[in-house]
């Protein structure tokens, strides 16, 4: 109860399951300058299981100015481990160590130490030889890496993860009304009621799922041959909706009205759950050892190739409707019996699927199959890509799609990175400008971008030893949000990179 | 020594000239002057640790920019709050431990800064705003707001532009956040728009109506309101709801969950019947983190100069990726708080007042619970005090062309408010009058 107490405000965002997934993860932070120290705060608050930071930094004049979390008395000291001993003192169900070590040591001499972490986080480093080393370790053991540098007003972050799986996105706002294919149960309830009745009260509390399911019949006896209905036959259904109603103050028809175009779209299998389908892994790869989220979305896959017929699991959820209470309990009792009936065939799918890889039918709960099911056209695989690739190559698309002042921060950045030395005639600079001289050119000209490039990569440099608290607290709340986004599988995260640039108070993200 | 812990700070707030990407003619320029020359920055250096800087709000946005403010070198910082800490705060409000639940925010942030970071001076009020006089605000260079009330919001900012009307140069930056969202803006009269020339974007609350909940519920929701709204006075006459009380709370539960039970309706829970009753809004570590960011960011760029300040508002959105939209809120020329055209109502001759009060309570742009009005020096409704209250009363039933003339300048006035808004009314013409 307590805990329930403490953290209520964020499962009320990410349920009982968010919190588990949190509560089992152990994240490692390389460095404990502000902005690691304030990225670990917005992961212990929220109560993540286990964090370690490794630095061999000692405290000095200069954190005082910018870190939260060392004091005065901590001058002279480890500071991962006065940081470690200062977070944890905020939440006793969080658990930390801080190492005083140099992480590049344990990188080149026991690499296997990095395989128990389940997201690694490098903070502040310059060495653009160490990182190429940590990000091709991260990319080989499958673990997401986050990669950030703030200098100044200005703040990197790149995020590392070769696939990334989603069960909850939160933001697609789907009906599942399955008006198109009408299960048994739902038919007969539906059939029921009556849209020619004379009574006014009945007929203005015929809820609209029961009036657009009748109006569909209706048109689909008129139109026999079509099964997919256009923008055009749509606005034929809308009239018909408006001919049905007794008068215009019907909230029930109104409703409908609205509806129409939403709750009529296809009950089809969703391309994000295809692409799952078709993974390698859901296909013939699944193993003793696989991840249960493959075990799922395989017997999910099972499922609707056989008794789903080629469409997902019901979920269950209804929207509220203009009717009364009978009515509307009797609605969402026909979905929620049918959901239910669908959820015990990909559990008994999910329990064969255990008994074959010889793994114990405890291993996926019942909890998770029924949020598979009531999620499942949400699910999906997020493909990113790698940080050397990205070093000899510019980003295939930007949020804005055009050349701005971001996208040059970006690359002072990338060469910031490189250490690339930029003056106007190096031939280092040729590379970057070249993929943008055709839409800059008649912006600013060649000469005009490197000026652009030169200033920016200038401003890092003189500015990568000062990390303003401010753009660092931003930079590592940004940081936090990605990290529980990849742990607890909820929400889409950022793919792959981030600009923050509090000089104009903007961000870009790019991807490629 | 001092120079040391600052050393990093001073050199971000050395002037840097970035050439603007939409202004190409920055780029070829060649003068170099900076923006401040060395005696203005040696200055503007001072001018932040000298500045007096109010934080308003210590909650999960307050914590965030305290801290913030005193690690960009601001050290005389005064924060107002009336609150005192509860469990559910500590998964974001980091300067409270579970030892000080129950006592004022305010005064536990102050104590946690000072004793954490050295040469900062942190006051604070444990009060409401309201209590508040104007020669308090007036001591001010610079007031961040983070609140998640929208009237306390509405009154700070009436606040400050009567303030800045009236000469005293005093900037109001204002964060706002809700689960993984929220906003941050510069307020600055009256060269920028204020809080009310965006009252249109607050979203509406839910109501349900009181015929669905009384008669045809189908929502946990609809059982968990007839609890409070309905059940509650039967249960208990006389004695005010408590939303804080865990008997009062678990009582509504109790009730709700009968009632679901006794309709069929699945999903009343005690965490929904919290979140309804208390209109509970989800809240993140990490998002007051960034909005926080935000709003110190542009304290910090105002009160130095070291780069320009935004114009005017960011908004924020992190469920999909990382997102944000800078942009310039416009000022509105009619609104009632900083604008100079007086607001024009069209409105029917026969529209009672009662109904009119109704009306501005449900306008989108005004949203006055509980007005006053009155006409030039005539009082037309009073709420306060009752005698006058009682003798504006017969008022109420009358309709509006008795009371006033078409194109009258009423006078509103509410507590939500510390200034009174103007409102022009203007007759729609009565097609049954101009017809004859």
């Amino acid at each position: 109860m307590d805990s329930a107490q403490r953290y209520d405000r964020q499962l009320r965002l990410w349920g009982d399951y968010g919190q588990r997934c949190l509560q089992k993860s152990h994240i490692c932070v390389l460095g404990s300058s502000a902005v690691a120290t304030e990225l670990l705060k917005n992961l212990v608050l929220p109560g993540i299981g286990r964090f370690t930071i490794i630095d061999n930094e000692i405290v000095s004049e200069g954190d005082l100015g910018t870190n939260f979390f060392v004091t005065h008395s901590d001058l002279g000291k480890s500071r991962a481990k006065v940081t470690t001993q200062n977070l944890l003192e905020m939440n006793d169900q969080v658990q930390g160590d801080g190492l005083y070590q140099d992480w590049s040591t344990l990188l080149n001499e026991s690499p296997d130490f990095f395989a128990k972490f389940n997201l690694v986080a490098l903070t502040q480093c310059t060495n653009s030889k160490l990182t190429s080393q940590l990000a091709a370790l991260c990319w080989q053991l499958r673990i997401p890496l986050v990669i950030t540098y703030v200098a100044g007003f200005l703040g990197h972050i790149r995020v590392q993860v070769a696939e990334h799986t989603v069960t909850e996105t939160h933001t697609t706002n789907t009906l599942d009304l399955r008006l198109d294919c009408p299960f048994p149960a739902m038919k007969e309830l539906f059939s029921k009621f009556n849209l020619d009745c004379e009574d006014p009260i009945e007929h203005g509390n015929i809820p609209f799922v029961v009036i657009l399911y009748h109006i569909l019949e209706q048109w689909k006896r008129n139109n026999p041959q079509k099964t997919i209905l256009s923008f055009s036959d749509k606005r034929e259904i809308r009239a018909m909706v408006r001919q049905a109603r007794h008068n215009s103050q019907e909230e029930n028809f109104q409703e409908a009205e609205e509806y129409v175009v939403r709750a009529l779209n296809p009950t089809v299998l969703p391309a994000n759950v295809l692409a799952l389908f078709d993974h390698p892994t859901c296909r013939s790869q699944l193993t003793e050892a696989s991840n249960t989220f493959w075990i799922l979305i395989r017997a999910l896959a099972d499922f609707v190739n056989k008794e789903g017929q080629g469409r997902l699991p019901v979920s269950g959820q209804v929207p509220d409707m203009k009717t009364d209470t009978n009515s509307y309990v009797s609605i969402q009792r026909v979905y929620h019996e049918q959901a239910e009936r669908d959820y015990q065939c990909v559990r008994s799918r999910v329990h064969d699927w255990l008994k074959q890889l010889g793994r114990s039918l405890a291993d996926i709960s019942d909890d998770e199959i029924r949020r598979l099911c009531k999620h499942a056209a949400e699910s999906r695989l997020q493909r990113g890509s790698e940080w050397s690739k990205e070093l000899n190559r510019l980003p295939r698309s930007t949020s804005n799609g055009e050349l701005g002042s971001n996208l040059l921060w970006y690359l002072a950045y990338h060469a910031f990175y490189n250490q690339i030395q930029i003056t106007s005639n190096s031939s280092a600079l040729e590379g970057y400008i070249q993929p943008w001289q055709k839409e800059g050119g008649t912006h600013a000209g060649p000469t005009g971008l490197i000026c652009h490039l030169q200033t920016r990569l200038d401003y890092l440099m003189k500015h990568s030893k000062s990390e303003l608290h401010n753009t660092a607290a931003m930079v590592g709340g940004m940081v936090a949000q990605e990290i529980v986004k990849l742990v607890t599988h909820q929400y889409l995260p950022l793919l792959n990179t981030c600009i923050v640039n509090n000089i104009e108070a903007t961000t870009s993200s790019f991807s490629w | 020594m001092v120079q040391a812990k600052y050393a990093q700070l001073y050199q971000c707030l050395e002037p840097t000239t970035i050439p603007s990407w939409s202004d190409p003619s920055s780029v070829n320029s060649t003068d170099d002057t900076p923006l401040v020359n060395a005696e203005e920055q040696a200055q503007a250096r001072e001018f932040l640790h000298t500045c007096k800087v109010l934080v308003v709000g210590a909650g999960g946005l307050g914590c965030e920019i305290l801290k913030n403010l005193a690690l960009s070198g601001f050290t005389n910082i005064h924060v107002i709050d009336m609150d005192t800490i509860d469990l559910s705060n500590l998964n974001r409000q980091f300067l409270f431990r579970t030892k000080d639940i129950g006592r004022p925010k305010a005064t536990v942030a102050a104590e946690f800064l000072k004793q954490r970071l050295q040469g900062i001076e942190v006051t604070p009020h444990f009060n409401r705003i309201e209590d508040k006089d104007d020669d308090f605000y007036r001591q001010f260079d610079l007031i961040v707001c983070g609140l998640d009330s929208v009237e306390a919001r509405r009154w700070i900012n009436a606040l400050v532009v009567q303030l800045n009307e009236s000469g005293t140069v005093l900037p109001l930056i204002d964060g706002g956040s809700e689960g993984l969202g929220g906003q941050a803006r510069v307020i600055l009269p009256p060269h920028t728009s204020c809080y009310e020339c965006s009252l249109e974007l607050l979203k509406k609350q839910t109501v349900y109506p009181l015929c669905t909940i009384a008669n045809t519920p189908r929502l946990p929701e609809h059982c968990i309101e007839w609890a409070s709204v309905v059940g509650w006075p039967e249960h208990a006459p006389g004695e005010a709801l408590d939303t804080d009380n865990p008997d009062h709370l678990h009582w509504l539960y109790q009730t709700a969950l009968d009632r679901a039970q006794q309709f069929g309706i699945p999903g009343v829970t005690y965490s929904l019947t919290q979140g309804v009753v208390k209109n509970i809004v989800p809240a993140l570590a990490y998002t007051n983190a960034i909005i926080a960011s935000a709003c110190v960011n542009e304290a910090l760029k105002l009160v130095t100069c070291c780069q320009p300040t935004l114009d005017n508002y960011m908004m924020y959105t992190g469920s999909d990726g990382i997102y944000t939209y800078t942009y310039k809120y416009e000022k509105r020329p009619d609104c009632p708080v900083c604008g100079r055209e007086t607001k024009v109502m069209r409105i029917d001759r026969n529209t009672t007042l009662e109904k009119f009060l109704e009306i501005l309570s449900d306008t989108p742009d005004i949203q006055l619970q509980n007005p006053s009005v009155g006409v030039g020096s005539r009082s037309l409704y009073m709420q306060s005090p009752p005698s006058l209250e009682e003798a504006t009363r017969p008022n109420l039933e009358k309709p509006l062309c008795a009371l006033v003339d078409d194109g009258d300048e009423l006078v509103v006035t509410a507590k939500a408010l510390p200034i009174s808004l103007l409102i022009r009314v203007k007759f729609i013409p009565d097609p049954s009058e101009s017809s004859q």
